[in-house]
């Protein structure tokens, strides 16, 4: 009995935080710095900064094989490599292998994902965007799923605080559907892109062009350095120059002396205590051992990403809760979204022949929502972003542009056509009917349950999609592009790496699962700030939305701590 | 007075009113021509295939004054490529088209393509090249199997070519940590050159 209680007591926290990406990072180094004990538990292995980044240094003539993984050792990542840029031998590793981590697809969506601290915040886009009042009322204006429980008030303070610790760099556009933030200096535009955005602010009065705001840094901060522009920033930073957990949050958090952390711990459920009518803990699996354990606390953060917290609130069954931990609503695992994206154009320039460009800038153009904001059209609801720039050709173009032999060697000495890229990013509308579901009957290598996934863009998305083309045209002719090749390639959901929406955030339990602090309605000292929490999706990229809603919900639990109310 | 080989070839075949069949005749060719040699042990082409890539490669990207391919080793990048890294079905359509490139060459030159001087191989894949498609956004998504085997070939000499250090670095320009971003720069303040990375 007394062991009982010692070993309970050695298990217990003040709180525990259940991922380590983007937005369990943040957690953990809100709690631990407000003086809470933490466990910060991680389902893949550990990754120490700097020293677990094997390929970071790695010249192309280091790799083997040109970086490219053989065919047989794809079999292992059918999924992660639908997106055609995420498999090669120099960041392989960062993925799972499909063949461990399966699930069931009714329609074709790419999972794609990382296991392992840091998560995906180790080789995510670095694109950061607020969200503005216009997106957080959307769903309220148009009757669509359920109205935000917030506005752009409730967060603004929080992306100020968050920015200002990531560091972000890029420009103030002083924009109503893209507020600016707390910058860094911006990153430079090359020639054709001063081009481009000249002549778009030329010829549109409704749209600009501006310079990525990216989490890399443009000033050394914090013991990170600047940005060194090797554009390698998905094999890990030696200079811890872009935002990670490890870069950033985790170090903080360590500092605190508060954070104790367990890799290779698979969180299986949140323990619901029926009578206190509170969650008192999570049961893990260790991933290497094969035991289970629990551990205790008073509150607990889920971050484990859109689709793993939902998994864990789908597998932590009660009495009380049948259907999942918090879920009354029947919304837990509903109104899955991602970006649509890889829709707009390309050409070619003639100009800026005697002109080139130094260093390698992990960043691109962004062109800022310009539909349905003053105006509303009538063929879809919601808008798009570009991203994009330009470049001069290299010697991939020489396979289709140069010749052979000696005059091929000549040639590509000297750079290749100037070349402008704009690519949409699409918001998706939340649809109760895009849903991930359990599978019990098919399980993972642990015995653990599967997910199916039935998620697919629907009309709304498919008509936006025509007009993020040609859109995208109008812009590269006012640019006198030359050679404009459209495209539009779907692929699946997923693919945006942008999967949200399956524990939204609302004002009415019976329509949604989490509440204006992203407590549980229901179970209030659980809380999600990942993905899953997204109300709607907006089209800007969303991980800083994340960190904000994680900062804002610790603030929050911390003070309902102290007021004894959790 | 130079004869090229094909031209010897049809005054050869003329001389001999087409009684032998041009395999014949370039055997006869052959016996005054130094055969290339490998500068690898293949594992996975044979020595007649090893040595047709070996010149192919060394002819899409030759020495000059700086190393060929041949010197870089890209013949046996290509082998491994195609060996180990390639899918079974890019792998057995790379080998069909090497199969039938003598052939082809024979029909279009009317010599096999170790046969030919400089000359004439580089005018010959110079035909074949202009059977890629120029343009450029369908080029970079054509999947292998709707690429001719030249273009395949051409794709992994390059491919191979300027991720040496050598290629990186003498034919193109690279820096290993660029330090800072200049976005506008005369292509002379760049360092003059193609970057070999983006």
């Amino acid at each position: 009995m007394n062991l009982n209680i010692k070993a309970r007591q050695q298990n217990t926290y003040d709180a525990i935080v259940v991922g380590t990406g983007i937005s369990g990072g943040w957690a953990a180094k809100e709690l631990s710095e407000k003086g809470l004990k933490i466990l910060v538990l991680e389902r893949g292995r550990m990754v120490k900064h700097v020293e677990d980044y094997p390929t970071m240094n790695k010249e192309p003539w280091e790799l083997p094989f040109a970086d490219q993984v053989s065919d047989e050792e794809m079999k292992d990542y059918p999924v992660q490599y639908r997106t055609g840029y995420t498999i090669k031998e120099s960041t392989k590793h960062w993925w799972v292998k499909d063949t461990e981590h399966p699930y069931q697809e009714t329609k074709r969506f790419d999972w794609i994902r990382g296991y392992h601290v840091g998560g995906r915040s180790l080789l995510w886009g670095r694109q950061s965007y607020r969200l503005s009042e216009m997106d957080l009322t959307a769903n309220a204006k148009e009757g669509i799923a359920v109205d935000w429980p917030i506005r752009y008030k409730d967060l603004e303070p929080w992306y100020d605080y968050v920015e200002a610790y990531i560091g972000v760099s890029g420009k103030k556009e002083g924009l109503p559907q893209l507020p600016d933030g707390n910058f860094q200096p911006p990153m430079d535009m090359n020639c054709l892109e001063e081009h481009v955005r000249d002549r778009i602010a030329e010829n549109f009065n409704d749209r600009i062009m501006t310079i990525g705001r990216t989490a890399n840094l443009t000033e050394a901060k914090d013991g990170r350095s600047k940005c060194h522009y090797r554009n390698l920033c998905m094999r890990g930073c030696p200079f811890g120059a872009y935002f990670s957990s490890q870069s950033s949050t985790l170090p903080a958090a360590e500092k605190t002396g508060n954070m104790t952390m367990r890799a290779n711990s698979i969180v299986t459920e949140v323990i619901y205590d029926e009578n206190k009518k509170r969650a008192t803990g999570v049961r893990i699996l260790d991933a290497e051992t094969g035991m289970t354990e629990e551990f205790y606390a008073r509150i607990i953060f889920l971050n484990a990403s859109a689709l793993g917290s939902t998994w864990i609130m789908m597998h932590s069954t009660s009495n009380r809760f049948p259907n999942g931990l918090g879920n009354d609503s029947g919304e837990l695992g509903h109104n899955l979204m991602d970006h649509h994206f890889r829709v707009g154009a390309a050409g070619d320039y003639e100009g800026f022949e005697d002109m080139y460009y130094s260093g390698r800038r992990p960043n691109g153009i962004y062109i800022p929502r310009f539909r349905n904001i003053s105006e509303q059209r009538s063929d879809y609801l919601r808008g798009f972003g570009y991203q994009g720039g330009a470049n001069r050709d290299g010697w991939q173009a020489a396979v289709a542009e140069l010749t052979v032999g000696k005059e091929l060697k000549e040639a590509i000495g000297t750079p290749g056509k100037w070349r402008m890229l704009l690519l949409g990013f699409g918001e998706c509308l939340p649809y109760h009917d895009n849903k991930v579901e359990l599978v019990k009957d098919k399980l993972d290598k642990h015995g653990l349950p599967t997910f199916n996934i039935d998620c697919e863009f629907k009309e709304n998305e498919l008509s936006m999609r025509k007009d993020m083309k040609a859109s995208a045209i109008e812009m590269l002719e006012a640019a006198k592009i030359n050679n404009i090749t459209p495209f539009d390639d779907i692929g699946g959901p997923g693919l945006g790496i942008h999967e949200m929406g399956t524990a939204r955030m609302g004002r009415d339990p019976k329509t949604s699962v989490l509440n204006k602090w992203n407590q549980i309605h229901t179970v209030q000292n659980v809380f999600c700030t990942d993905g899953a929490a997204m109300t709607s999706a907006g089209c800007q990229n969303p991980s800083l939305t994340y960190m904000a809603l994680t900062a804002r919900a610790v603030d929050h639990a911390v003070d309902e701590m102290k007021k004894q109310n959790l | 007075m130079a004869i090229d080989r094909r031209e010897a070839l049809r005054r050869t075949a003329m001389i001999m009113g087409g009684a032998l069949s041009a395999p014949s005749v370039m055997a006869v060719l052959n016996g005054c021509t130094a055969k290339p040699e490998l500068n690898w042990t293949p594992s996975f082409f044979n020595e007649e295939q090893a040595i047709l890539i070996m010149e192919l490669a060394e002819d899409i990207i030759p020495q000059t004054a700086t190393p060929g391919a041949k010197a870089l080793g890209i013949p046996r990048f290509i082998e491994e490529m195609v060996g180990a890294r390639f899918a079974q079905g890019d792998r057995d359509k790379f080998m069909t088209g090497l199969a039938q490139f003598d052939q082809d060459c024979l029909a279009a030159t009317g010599n096999a393509y170790l046969d030919l001087d400089l000359e004439h191989r580089v005018e010959y894949l110079k035909k074949l090249n202009a059977e890629i498609n120029k343009n450029i956004y369908h080029a970079r998504f054509t999947p292998n199997k709707e690429k001719t085997f030249f273009w395949m070939l051409k794709e992994l000499t390059l491919t191979g070519y300027f991720t040496t250090e050598v290629g990186a670095t003498q034919v193109l320009q690279h820096k290993a940590i660029p330090q800072e971003y200049k976005g506008c720069v005369t292509l002379y303040e760049a360092g003059g050159r193609t970057w070999a990375t983006s």
